[in-house]
């Protein structure tokens, strides 16, 4: 799955670990997300939509 | 919504906890085990270390589990996989040794304390490898 929330976080000029923070997970936990080496669950995928207040499907693009 | 300070101060936390009870689950089994040699000679004492080496034990599973229960998503996932690694090493490791026992073919004396440390071993190398991995 692709994610935007690299380009998100630098558009609400947060770091990694103020996003982590915010939604209470670790750093490396966001760090993998970024890379696409994890998908969240649903109820972080929601967190982080509703911390850049953006719709899930437009933060996340499922690709095969 | 949970923040990570809360987040890292349950995390410290639990991870304190479980460091505590494995210390003292650790001392018990050395107290169970060496106190018949060296403290007591008394069978009742012995029952009583071994009592307290399960209660202790007990203990420190429950907060074992209290620890991956306060762990994010990725980190229980990169833990869930190495106990699947270190408990298939464990079983099929384990039974390949019982039957070379059961054959008398096996140069050593097996001992679960091996298995133990197998099992650790193994934990620990998964966790490595995870970490990597989701670095």
């Amino acid at each position: 799955m692709k994610n935007r929330i690299k380009e998100l976080r630098a558009r609400d000029a947060f770091t990694q670990e103020d996003l982590a923070h915010e939604v209470g997970v670790s750093r490396q936990t966001i760090n993998a997300i970024e890379k696409g080496k994890f998908d969240p669950s649903l109820p972080l995928a929601f967190k982080l939509a509703h911390l850049f207040k953006t719709p899930i499907e437009g933060i996340f693009t499922f690709e095969d | 919504m949970k923040t990570t300070e809360s987040f890292k101060e349950l995390q410290h936390k639990s991870t304190k906890r479980l460091a505590l009870w494995t210390m003292i689950w650790v001392l018990s089994s050395a107290l169970a085990t060496f106190g018949p040699e060296f403290i007591w000679e008394n069978t009742l004492f012995t029952y009583a270390g071994v009592g307290l080496f399960l209660i202790t034990g007990a203990v420190m599973i429950l907060a074992n589990r209290k620890y991956i229960l306060n762990l994010d998503e990725l980190q229980q996932r990169m833990h869930l996989e190495a106990m699947a690694i270190s408990l298939g090493v464990a079983v099929v490791l384990g039974l390949g040794l019982s039957i070379l026992e059961q054959q008398d073919l096996l140069g050593f004396k097996m001992d679960f304390a091996f298995m133990t440390i197998v099992i650790s071993l193994t934990y620990l190398a998964g966790l490595a490898i995870n970490t990597r991995r989701f670095k």
